[in-house]
Protein backbone atom coordinates (compact mmCIF):
# COMPACT_ATOMS: atom_id res chain seq x y z
CA UNK A 1 0.00 0.00 0.00
CA UNK A 2 1.02 3.19 -0.65
CA UNK A 3 1.57 6.06 1.71
CA UNK A 4 -1.70 7.04 1.87
CA UNK A 5 -2.27 4.21 4.39
CA UNK A 6 0.13 5.33 6.23
CA UNK A 7 -1.03 6.73 9.52
CA UNK A 8 1.65 9.21 10.37
CA UNK A 9 1.03 10.72 7.50
CA UNK A 10 -2.00 11.15 7.90
CA UNK A 11 -1.33 13.00 11.30
CA UNK A 12 0.36 15.23 9.72
CA UNK A 13 -1.68 16.11 6.71
CA UNK A 14 -4.53 16.50 8.70
CA UNK A 15 -2.50 18.90 11.22
CA UNK A 16 -1.32 21.13 7.95
CA UNK A 17 -4.68 21.04 6.46
CA UNK A 18 -6.68 22.05 10.15
CA UNK A 19 -4.25 22.72 12.39
CA UNK A 20 -4.64 26.27 13.99
CA UNK A 21 -1.93 27.80 16.03
CA UNK A 22 -3.52 31.37 16.66
CA UNK A 23 -6.95 30.59 18.55
CA UNK A 24 -6.09 32.01 21.65
CA UNK A 25 -8.66 32.59 25.21
CA UNK A 26 -8.58 36.70 25.89
CA UNK A 27 -11.11 36.67 28.90
CA UNK A 28 -10.53 40.19 29.75
CA UNK A 29 -11.62 41.07 26.17
CA UNK A 30 -14.25 38.90 26.24
CA UNK A 31 -15.52 40.24 29.20
CA UNK A 32 -15.14 43.69 27.62
CA UNK A 33 -17.51 42.64 24.93
CA UNK A 34 -20.53 40.98 26.86
CA UNK A 35 -21.17 43.27 30.07
CA UNK A 36 -24.85 42.29 30.04
CA UNK A 37 -23.84 38.50 30.25
CA UNK A 38 -21.41 38.94 33.20
CA UNK A 39 -23.70 41.26 34.83
CA UNK A 40 -26.14 38.08 34.90
CA UNK A 41 -23.70 35.49 36.17
CA UNK A 42 -22.28 38.03 39.14
CA UNK A 43 -25.51 39.74 39.61
CA UNK A 44 -27.13 37.56 43.11
CA UNK A 45 -30.15 39.87 42.83
CA UNK A 46 -31.06 37.68 38.98
CA UNK A 47 -30.87 34.37 41.30
CA UNK A 48 -34.09 32.98 40.43
CA UNK A 49 -35.37 30.43 42.83
CA UNK A 50 -36.30 27.67 41.11
CA UNK A 51 -40.31 26.56 41.77
CA UNK A 52 -40.91 23.11 42.97
CA UNK A 53 -42.75 21.51 39.82
CA UNK A 54 -45.88 21.85 39.51
CA UNK A 55 -48.10 18.60 40.74
CA UNK A 56 -51.02 18.11 38.49
CA UNK A 57 -53.90 15.87 39.71
CA UNK A 58 -55.14 13.08 37.35
CA UNK A 59 -58.03 12.79 37.22
CA UNK A 60 -59.81 8.85 36.96
CA UNK A 61 -62.95 9.59 35.48
CA UNK A 62 -62.88 7.08 32.81
CA UNK A 63 -63.73 3.30 33.94
CA UNK A 64 -61.28 2.22 30.99
CA UNK A 65 -58.51 4.11 33.17
CA UNK A 66 -59.27 2.97 36.38
CA UNK A 67 -59.25 -1.02 35.00
CA UNK A 68 -55.82 -0.28 33.48
CA UNK A 69 -54.61 1.44 36.56
CA UNK A 70 -55.54 -1.75 38.59
CA UNK A 71 -53.67 -3.43 36.56
CA UNK A 72 -50.70 -1.87 36.48
CA UNK A 73 -50.94 -1.83 40.22
CA UNK A 74 -50.94 -5.61 40.33
CA UNK A 75 -48.14 -6.49 38.23
CA UNK A 76 -46.21 -4.06 39.83
CA UNK A 77 -47.09 -6.01 43.02
CA UNK A 78 -46.26 -9.28 41.38
CA UNK A 79 -42.62 -8.11 40.18
CA UNK A 80 -42.30 -6.77 43.63
CA UNK A 81 -42.82 -9.75 45.85
CA UNK A 82 -40.69 -12.13 43.26
CA UNK A 83 -37.82 -10.16 43.85
CA UNK A 84 -38.34 -9.68 47.70
CA UNK A 85 -38.08 -13.70 47.62
CA UNK A 86 -35.32 -13.21 45.14
CA UNK A 87 -33.52 -11.09 47.51
CA UNK A 88 -34.16 -12.77 50.47
CA UNK A 89 -31.42 -14.62 52.47
CA UNK A 90 -32.57 -18.42 51.27
CA UNK A 91 -32.27 -16.93 47.94
CA UNK A 92 -29.30 -15.25 47.41
CA UNK A 93 -29.37 -12.68 43.53
CA UNK A 94 -27.38 -15.30 41.28
CA UNK A 95 -26.26 -11.88 39.50
CA UNK A 96 -25.10 -8.48 41.05
CA UNK A 97 -25.74 -5.07 39.36
CA UNK A 98 -23.21 -3.45 38.56
CA UNK A 99 -23.19 0.34 39.51
CA UNK A 100 -20.59 2.36 37.42
CA UNK A 101 -19.48 5.76 38.68
CA UNK A 102 -16.99 7.77 36.31
CA UNK A 103 -14.48 9.81 38.33
CA UNK A 104 -12.63 12.30 37.08
CA UNK A 105 -9.48 15.04 38.03
CA UNK A 106 -8.24 16.60 40.17
CA UNK A 107 -9.55 14.53 42.64
CA UNK A 108 -9.21 11.50 45.70
CA UNK A 109 -10.97 8.32 45.78
CA UNK A 110 -11.21 6.01 48.15
CA UNK A 111 -12.46 2.47 47.87
CA UNK A 112 -14.38 0.22 50.63
CA UNK A 113 -11.51 -1.71 51.13
CA UNK A 114 -9.22 1.44 51.99
CA UNK A 115 -7.65 1.28 48.63
CA UNK A 116 -6.71 4.86 47.05
CA UNK A 117 -6.63 6.79 43.96
CA UNK A 118 -5.57 10.41 43.45
CA UNK A 119 -6.72 11.69 39.80
CA UNK A 120 -4.34 14.12 38.41
CA UNK A 121 -6.44 17.09 36.03
CA UNK A 122 -7.69 15.52 33.34
CA UNK A 123 -7.41 11.78 34.28
CA UNK A 124 -10.51 9.86 34.86
CA UNK A 125 -11.28 6.26 35.88
CA UNK A 126 -14.91 4.09 35.60
CA UNK A 127 -15.51 2.22 39.09
CA UNK A 128 -16.22 -0.62 39.58
CA UNK A 129 -14.35 -2.47 36.58
CA UNK A 130 -16.17 -5.93 37.64
CA UNK A 131 -19.19 -6.64 40.22
CA UNK A 132 -17.48 -7.85 43.07
CA UNK A 133 -13.64 -7.93 42.36
CA UNK A 134 -11.80 -5.31 43.85
CA UNK A 135 -10.49 -2.50 41.39
CA UNK A 136 -11.43 0.18 38.51
CA UNK A 137 -11.31 1.10 34.76
CA UNK A 138 -8.08 3.84 34.25
CA UNK A 139 -10.09 6.30 31.20
CA UNK A 140 -7.23 8.75 31.03
CA UNK A 141 -4.66 10.62 32.26
CA UNK A 142 -2.22 10.34 35.41
CA UNK A 143 -3.30 8.55 38.68
CA UNK A 144 -1.85 7.20 41.59
CA UNK A 145 -2.49 3.82 43.27
CA UNK A 146 -2.35 2.69 47.22
CA UNK A 147 -3.97 -0.76 47.43
CA UNK A 148 -4.52 -1.65 50.92
CA UNK A 149 -2.95 -4.67 51.76
CA UNK A 150 -4.63 -8.30 52.50
CA UNK A 151 -7.49 -8.60 50.90
CA UNK A 152 -6.72 -9.95 47.20
CA UNK A 153 -6.12 -9.09 44.06
CA UNK A 154 -6.74 -5.58 42.66
CA UNK A 155 -6.97 -5.24 39.17
CA UNK A 156 -6.63 -1.68 37.32
CA UNK A 157 -7.85 -2.75 33.47
CA UNK A 158 -7.30 -0.11 30.98
CA UNK A 159 -7.38 0.01 26.86
CA UNK A 160 -3.55 -1.25 26.84
CA UNK A 161 -3.65 -4.11 29.31
CA UNK A 162 -4.33 -4.71 33.06
CA UNK A 163 -2.46 -4.21 35.95
CA UNK A 164 -2.90 -6.61 38.58
CA UNK A 165 -1.29 -5.64 42.42
CA UNK A 166 -1.07 -7.30 46.22
CA UNK A 167 -0.94 -4.43 48.67
CA UNK A 168 1.21 -2.41 46.77
CA UNK A 169 1.38 1.57 46.04
CA UNK A 170 1.92 2.46 41.90
CA UNK A 171 1.53 5.10 39.42
CA UNK A 172 -0.39 5.23 36.16
CA UNK A 173 0.10 7.33 33.55
CA UNK A 174 -1.98 7.13 30.25
CA UNK A 175 -0.17 9.73 27.35
CA UNK A 176 -2.62 10.68 24.77
CA UNK A 177 -1.10 13.75 22.68
CA UNK A 178 1.03 14.29 19.72
CA UNK A 179 4.56 15.16 19.47
CA UNK A 180 5.05 19.18 19.55
CA UNK A 181 7.75 18.45 16.67
CA UNK A 182 6.61 16.16 14.46
CA UNK A 183 3.13 15.73 15.40
CA UNK A 184 3.09 12.59 15.14
CA UNK A 185 0.72 10.73 18.15
CA UNK A 186 1.89 9.46 20.48
CA UNK A 187 -0.10 6.76 22.89
CA UNK A 188 0.81 4.98 25.92
CA UNK A 189 0.86 3.71 28.59
CA UNK A 190 2.69 3.74 31.66
CA UNK A 191 2.92 1.64 35.34
CA UNK A 192 5.53 2.37 37.60
CA UNK A 193 5.84 0.76 40.68
CA UNK A 194 6.32 2.77 44.51
CA UNK A 195 6.02 -0.09 46.99
CA UNK A 196 5.03 -3.45 46.53
CA UNK A 197 5.08 -5.62 42.97
CA UNK A 198 2.50 -5.36 40.44
CA UNK A 199 1.35 -7.38 36.98
CA UNK A 200 1.04 -6.12 34.04
CA UNK A 201 -0.03 -8.07 31.38
CA UNK A 202 -2.12 -7.93 27.91
CA UNK A 203 -2.55 -9.72 24.52
CA UNK A 204 1.09 -9.07 23.49
CA UNK A 205 2.96 -10.49 26.94
CA UNK A 206 3.12 -9.94 30.76
CA UNK A 207 5.69 -8.34 32.80
CA UNK A 208 6.20 -7.97 36.70
CA UNK A 209 6.96 -5.23 38.01
CA UNK A 210 9.27 -4.64 41.56
CA UNK A 211 9.78 -1.69 43.51
CA UNK A 212 10.87 1.58 41.41
CA UNK A 213 10.70 -0.11 37.78
CA UNK A 214 8.33 0.98 35.41
CA UNK A 215 7.01 -0.39 32.19
CA UNK A 216 5.64 1.22 29.17
CA UNK A 217 2.53 -0.30 27.08
CA UNK A 218 1.70 0.53 23.82
CA UNK A 219 -1.46 -0.67 22.38
CA UNK A 220 0.05 -3.02 20.26
CA UNK A 221 2.95 -3.91 22.07
CA UNK A 222 4.04 -5.86 25.01
CA UNK A 223 4.71 -4.23 28.29
CA UNK A 224 8.56 -3.00 27.74
CA UNK A 225 10.72 -2.65 30.49
CA UNK A 226 14.39 -1.52 29.74
CA UNK A 227 15.79 -2.94 33.20
CA UNK A 228 14.46 -6.25 32.76
CA UNK A 229 15.74 -6.25 28.85
CA UNK A 230 18.11 -8.89 28.54
CA UNK A 231 19.19 -8.57 25.30
CA UNK A 232 21.01 -5.08 26.52
CA UNK A 233 24.01 -4.95 28.33
CA UNK A 234 23.68 -4.53 32.06
CA UNK A 235 26.07 -1.38 31.95
CA UNK A 236 23.51 0.29 29.17
CA UNK A 237 20.94 -0.65 31.24
CA UNK A 238 22.72 1.45 34.13
CA UNK A 239 23.00 4.44 31.79
CA UNK A 240 19.62 4.83 30.49
CA UNK A 241 18.47 4.23 33.66
CA UNK A 242 21.40 7.83 34.79
CA UNK A 243 19.84 9.16 31.86
CA UNK A 244 15.98 9.28 33.17
CA UNK A 245 17.29 9.79 36.91
CA UNK A 246 18.79 12.65 35.38
CA UNK A 247 16.15 14.37 33.64
CA UNK A 248 13.62 13.54 35.45
CA UNK A 249 15.29 15.28 38.68
CA UNK A 250 16.49 18.62 36.41
CA UNK A 251 20.07 17.81 37.26
CA UNK A 252 22.28 18.35 34.18
CA UNK A 253 25.14 17.50 36.25
CA UNK A 254 24.46 13.87 36.24
CA UNK A 255 23.25 13.90 33.19
CA UNK A 256 26.64 14.95 32.15
CA UNK A 257 28.25 12.14 34.06
CA UNK A 258 26.55 9.78 31.72
CA UNK A 259 29.00 11.63 28.46
CA UNK A 260 32.44 10.60 27.92
CA UNK A 261 33.74 14.10 28.55
CA UNK A 262 37.80 13.07 27.99
CA UNK A 263 36.67 11.94 24.17
CA UNK A 264 34.47 15.56 24.07
CA UNK A 265 37.28 17.49 24.97
CA UNK A 266 39.43 15.96 22.49
CA UNK A 267 37.18 16.37 20.06
CA UNK A 268 36.50 19.91 20.89
CA UNK A 269 40.46 20.56 20.76
CA UNK A 270 40.52 19.09 17.50
CA UNK A 271 42.45 16.14 18.87
CA UNK A 272 40.16 13.78 18.07
CA UNK A 273 38.49 13.61 14.42
CA UNK A 274 34.70 13.24 13.37
CA UNK A 275 33.24 9.98 13.77
CA UNK A 276 29.67 9.72 13.86
CA UNK A 277 29.14 6.52 16.37
CA UNK A 278 31.01 8.24 19.39
CA UNK A 279 29.57 11.91 18.55
CA UNK A 280 26.21 12.14 17.80
CA UNK A 281 25.63 15.20 15.75
CA UNK A 282 26.91 15.83 12.03
CA UNK A 283 29.60 17.68 10.98
CA UNK A 284 28.14 21.36 10.99
CA UNK A 285 27.09 20.47 15.16
CA UNK A 286 30.99 19.62 15.46
CA UNK A 287 31.95 22.57 14.20
CA UNK A 288 29.68 24.76 16.06
CA UNK A 289 30.76 23.19 19.15
CA UNK A 290 34.27 23.56 18.40
CA UNK A 291 33.23 27.43 18.44
CA UNK A 292 31.35 27.46 21.15
CA UNK A 293 33.90 25.53 23.26
CA UNK A 294 36.90 25.63 22.04
CA UNK A 295 38.55 27.82 24.51
CA UNK A 296 37.94 25.64 27.60
CA UNK A 297 40.94 24.83 29.46
CA UNK A 298 40.17 21.53 30.75
CA UNK A 299 37.11 18.49 30.63
CA UNK A 300 36.42 19.84 33.67
CA UNK A 301 35.52 23.37 32.50
CA UNK A 302 34.04 21.54 29.37
CA UNK A 303 31.74 19.71 31.67
CA UNK A 304 30.77 23.13 33.30
CA UNK A 305 29.78 24.73 30.28
CA UNK A 306 28.24 21.93 28.90
CA UNK A 307 26.04 22.31 32.83
CA UNK A 308 25.53 25.63 32.45
CA UNK A 309 24.70 26.25 29.25
CA UNK A 310 22.33 22.64 29.01
CA UNK A 311 19.03 24.67 30.04
CA UNK A 312 17.63 22.31 31.49
CA UNK A 313 13.67 23.71 32.71
CA UNK A 314 12.85 21.30 35.92
CA UNK A 315 12.13 18.31 36.04
CA UNK A 316 9.72 16.28 33.37
CA UNK A 317 8.66 12.98 33.19
CA UNK A 318 10.45 10.52 30.34
CA UNK A 319 9.30 7.20 28.90
CA UNK A 320 11.18 4.47 27.66
CA UNK A 321 9.33 2.72 24.28
CA UNK A 322 12.10 0.54 23.21
CA UNK A 323 15.79 -0.11 23.14
CA UNK A 324 17.43 -1.23 19.89
CA UNK A 325 20.65 -2.88 19.55
CA UNK A 326 23.16 -2.28 16.48
CA UNK A 327 23.83 -5.85 15.33
CA UNK A 328 27.53 -5.28 16.71
CA UNK A 329 26.39 -4.76 20.14
CA UNK A 330 28.21 -1.43 20.08
CA UNK A 331 25.74 1.10 19.43
CA UNK A 332 22.15 1.67 21.12
CA UNK A 333 19.45 3.93 20.12
CA UNK A 334 16.10 4.77 22.64
CA UNK A 335 12.46 5.58 21.66
CA UNK A 336 11.53 7.98 24.24
CA UNK A 337 8.38 9.94 25.05
CA UNK A 338 9.13 13.62 27.14
CA UNK A 339 7.34 15.80 28.60
CA UNK A 340 7.93 19.28 27.39
CA UNK A 341 5.21 20.77 29.70
CA UNK A 342 2.26 19.14 31.40
CA UNK A 343 -0.13 18.72 27.87
CA UNK A 344 2.52 19.17 25.78
CA UNK A 345 5.08 15.66 24.71
CA UNK A 346 8.04 15.39 22.92
CA UNK A 347 9.74 12.36 21.20
CA UNK A 348 13.25 11.64 21.41
CA UNK A 349 15.68 9.67 20.34
CA UNK A 350 19.12 9.36 23.11
CA UNK A 351 21.83 7.32 21.51
CA UNK A 352 24.90 5.54 23.59
CA UNK A 353 27.81 4.12 22.34
CA UNK A 354 30.42 1.33 23.70
CA UNK A 355 34.28 2.47 23.16
CA UNK A 356 37.20 3.77 25.68
CA UNK A 357 35.63 0.47 28.09
CA UNK A 358 32.78 1.94 28.25
CA UNK A 359 28.61 2.67 27.24
CA UNK A 360 28.55 6.15 26.78
CA UNK A 361 25.58 8.76 25.88
CA UNK A 362 25.98 9.96 23.13
CA UNK A 363 23.56 12.24 21.53
CA UNK A 364 20.03 13.15 23.36
CA UNK B 1 0.79 9.37 47.92
CA UNK B 2 0.19 12.71 46.65
CA UNK B 3 -0.55 14.26 43.24
CA UNK B 4 -0.85 18.04 43.55
CA UNK B 5 -3.87 19.17 42.04
CA UNK B 6 -2.68 21.44 38.97
CA UNK B 7 -6.59 22.95 38.85
CA UNK B 8 -9.86 22.27 39.87
CA UNK B 9 -12.35 20.00 38.52
CA UNK B 10 -15.29 21.71 36.48
CA UNK B 11 -17.87 20.61 38.71
CA UNK B 12 -15.88 23.07 41.18
CA UNK B 13 -15.23 26.08 38.96
CA UNK B 14 -18.86 25.58 37.89
CA UNK B 15 -20.30 26.09 41.67
CA UNK B 16 -18.03 28.84 41.95
CA UNK B 17 -19.41 30.75 38.96
CA UNK B 18 -22.98 29.45 40.07
CA UNK B 19 -22.66 31.79 42.70
CA UNK B 20 -21.46 34.38 41.16
CA UNK B 21 -17.75 34.20 40.79
CA UNK B 22 -16.55 35.47 37.50
CA UNK B 23 -12.77 34.06 38.31
CA UNK B 24 -14.18 30.50 38.05
CA UNK B 25 -16.22 31.45 34.73
CA UNK B 26 -12.95 32.90 33.79
CA UNK B 27 -11.00 29.62 34.31
CA UNK B 28 -14.20 27.73 32.77
CA UNK B 29 -13.50 30.02 30.15
CA UNK B 30 -9.60 29.43 29.68
CA UNK B 31 -10.31 26.02 29.15
CA UNK B 32 -12.97 25.37 26.99
CA UNK B 33 -12.39 28.19 24.65
CA UNK B 34 -10.02 26.26 22.36
CA UNK B 35 -12.26 22.92 21.91
CA UNK B 36 -15.35 24.92 21.27
CA UNK B 37 -13.39 27.34 18.53
CA UNK B 38 -12.48 23.57 17.06
CA UNK B 39 -16.01 22.39 17.49
CA UNK B 40 -17.48 25.87 15.44
CA UNK B 41 -15.28 25.27 12.88
CA UNK B 42 -16.48 22.00 12.34
CA UNK B 43 -19.93 23.27 12.29
CA UNK B 44 -19.31 26.28 10.08
CA UNK B 45 -16.31 25.49 8.03
CA UNK B 46 -14.43 28.92 8.67
CA UNK B 47 -12.43 29.99 11.21
CA UNK B 48 -13.35 33.18 11.73
CA UNK B 49 -16.77 32.99 12.07
CA UNK B 50 -15.85 29.54 14.69
CA UNK B 51 -14.20 32.77 16.70
CA UNK B 52 -16.88 34.50 16.71
CA UNK B 53 -19.56 31.97 17.16
CA UNK B 54 -16.90 30.90 20.27
CA UNK B 55 -18.02 33.99 22.04
CA UNK B 56 -21.39 34.18 22.00
CA UNK B 57 -21.60 30.39 23.16
CA UNK B 58 -19.69 31.84 25.87
CA UNK B 59 -22.40 34.91 26.40
CA UNK B 60 -25.05 32.40 26.59
CA UNK B 61 -23.88 29.97 28.93
CA UNK B 62 -22.72 32.61 31.00
CA UNK B 63 -26.11 33.65 30.88
CA UNK B 64 -27.58 30.16 31.72
CA UNK B 65 -24.89 28.64 33.61
CA UNK B 66 -27.48 28.86 36.77
CA UNK B 67 -30.00 26.45 34.66
CA UNK B 68 -26.91 24.15 34.75
CA UNK B 69 -27.33 20.98 37.38
CA UNK B 70 -24.98 18.32 36.90
CA UNK B 71 -21.92 20.13 37.04
CA UNK B 72 -19.52 17.50 36.12
CA UNK B 73 -21.51 17.93 32.18
CA UNK B 74 -20.43 21.22 31.83
CA UNK B 75 -18.35 20.44 28.77
CA UNK B 76 -21.01 18.34 26.65
CA UNK B 77 -23.43 21.22 27.99
CA UNK B 78 -21.57 24.12 26.32
CA UNK B 79 -20.90 21.25 23.27
CA UNK B 80 -24.85 21.71 22.75
CA UNK B 81 -24.80 25.14 23.07
CA UNK B 82 -21.98 25.68 20.33
CA UNK B 83 -24.35 23.74 18.21
CA UNK B 84 -27.47 25.45 18.81
CA UNK B 85 -25.40 28.98 17.88
CA UNK B 86 -23.53 27.83 14.95
CA UNK B 87 -26.94 26.26 13.47
CA UNK B 88 -28.31 29.74 14.00
CA UNK B 89 -25.63 30.94 12.28
CA UNK B 90 -25.93 29.09 9.36
CA UNK B 91 -29.51 29.86 9.02
CA UNK B 92 -28.71 33.26 8.18
CA UNK B 93 -26.61 32.14 5.59
CA UNK B 94 -25.88 29.15 3.50
CA UNK B 95 -23.55 26.37 4.44
CA UNK B 96 -19.93 27.40 3.80
CA UNK B 97 -17.81 25.26 2.33
CA UNK B 98 -14.51 24.93 4.03
CA UNK B 99 -11.98 27.60 3.34
CA UNK B 100 -9.95 26.27 0.57
CA UNK B 101 -6.84 28.32 0.35
CA UNK B 102 -6.43 29.30 -2.87
CA UNK B 103 -3.26 29.74 -4.50
CA UNK B 104 -2.32 33.02 -5.61
CA UNK B 105 -1.38 33.66 -9.51
CA UNK B 106 2.50 32.61 -9.89
CA UNK B 107 3.16 30.40 -7.16
CA UNK B 108 5.62 27.55 -7.62
CA UNK B 109 4.21 24.48 -9.23
CA UNK B 110 5.31 22.55 -5.88
CA UNK B 111 3.68 24.89 -3.18
CA UNK B 112 1.15 24.92 -5.58
CA UNK B 113 0.29 20.82 -5.15
CA UNK B 114 0.66 21.16 -1.66
CA UNK B 115 -1.65 22.99 -1.66
CA UNK B 116 -4.08 20.90 -3.38
CA UNK B 117 -3.11 17.87 -1.78
CA UNK B 118 -4.33 20.22 1.87
CA UNK B 119 -7.78 21.00 0.02
CA UNK B 120 -8.35 17.71 -1.04
CA UNK B 121 -7.70 16.76 2.63
CA UNK B 122 -9.97 19.47 4.05
CA UNK B 123 -12.38 18.66 1.63
CA UNK B 124 -12.66 14.89 2.77
CA UNK B 125 -13.13 16.12 6.41
CA UNK B 126 -16.00 17.96 5.57
CA UNK B 127 -17.83 14.88 4.07
CA UNK B 128 -17.26 13.11 6.86
CA UNK B 129 -20.54 12.64 9.00
CA UNK B 130 -20.90 15.59 11.41
CA UNK B 131 -20.09 13.25 14.60
CA UNK B 132 -16.98 12.20 12.92
CA UNK B 133 -15.90 15.21 11.81
CA UNK B 134 -16.28 16.79 15.07
CA UNK B 135 -13.40 14.53 16.19
CA UNK B 136 -11.48 14.72 13.88
CA UNK B 137 -11.58 18.55 13.72
CA UNK B 138 -11.10 18.36 17.72
CA UNK B 139 -7.89 16.40 17.30
CA UNK B 140 -5.94 18.14 15.11
CA UNK B 141 -7.20 21.66 15.27
CA UNK B 142 -5.06 22.38 19.03
CA UNK B 143 -4.07 19.00 19.60
CA UNK B 144 -6.54 18.34 21.76
CA UNK B 145 -6.23 14.45 24.00
CA UNK B 146 -8.74 12.26 23.52
CA UNK B 147 -9.82 12.95 27.40
CA UNK B 148 -10.12 16.45 26.30
CA UNK B 149 -12.53 15.72 23.08
CA UNK B 150 -14.36 13.05 25.42
CA UNK B 151 -14.96 16.07 27.91
CA UNK B 152 -16.54 18.13 25.40
CA UNK B 153 -18.58 15.28 23.32
CA UNK B 154 -19.47 13.22 26.32
CA UNK B 155 -18.14 9.73 24.69
CA UNK B 156 -15.72 7.37 26.80
CA UNK B 157 -11.94 8.20 26.00
CA UNK B 158 -12.20 4.37 24.09
CA UNK B 159 -14.80 5.57 21.99
CA UNK B 160 -13.26 8.22 20.98
CA UNK B 161 -10.28 6.88 20.30
CA UNK B 162 -12.54 4.16 18.02
CA UNK B 163 -14.27 6.58 16.16
CA UNK B 164 -11.00 8.66 15.11
CA UNK B 165 -9.77 5.28 13.83
CA UNK B 166 -12.68 4.80 11.89
CA UNK B 167 -12.88 8.83 10.58
CA UNK B 168 -9.35 8.36 9.55
CA UNK B 169 -10.43 4.66 7.23
CA UNK B 170 -13.13 7.24 5.80
CA UNK B 171 -10.62 9.88 5.12
CA UNK B 172 -8.47 7.32 2.93
CA UNK B 173 -11.09 6.02 1.17
CA UNK B 174 -12.15 9.70 0.25
CA UNK B 175 -8.68 11.02 -0.78
CA UNK B 176 -8.23 7.59 -3.02
CA UNK B 177 -11.92 8.78 -4.48
CA UNK B 178 -11.08 11.75 -5.42
CA UNK B 179 -7.09 10.80 -7.25
CA UNK B 180 -5.03 11.28 -3.95
CA UNK B 181 -3.62 7.83 -4.23
CA UNK B 182 -0.23 6.90 -3.06
CA UNK B 183 1.97 8.76 -5.48
CA UNK B 184 0.37 12.23 -5.36
CA UNK B 185 1.58 11.78 -1.67
CA UNK B 186 4.94 11.07 -2.69
CA UNK B 187 5.06 13.35 -4.83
Amino acid sequence: MGRVNDDQWLDEALNEAIHSDDTRPDFETWKADHPEAVEMLTSRTQRQERRPPEIRRISMNATFIKIAAAAVIAVAGIVGITRLRHNSPDNPPTTERIVQETLTGPTTHTFADGSSVVLAEGASIRTPATAGKRGFEHLAGRIEVAVAKGKGEFVVTSPYGQVKALGTQFRMDMVDGMDSQTRQQVQLLSVEVLEGSVEVRNAKGTRTLGERQNAVVGMDSAPYDFRQDETLPARLRERIAAMLEALEAGDPSSWIANCNIEYMYKLVKGQESYDPQRFGGNEADLERLRQGFGDVASPQELAQRFIDSAGFKGSRKLYVRVVELSEDGKHAQAGCIRYKSENSVVITRPQWHFFDNDWWQVDD
Amino acid sequence: MRIEPLEQSDAVLVEAAQQGRLDGFGALYERYHNPIVALAYAQLGDRHLAEDAAQEVFAVACRDLRSLRDRDKFGPWLGGICRNVCRQMLRVRTRIAPLLEEPSGGIADERFAQQERWNAVRRAVWELPAGERELIVLRYFDGFSQAKISQVLDLTPAAVNGRLTRAKRRIVKLLKRDGFGSASWDA
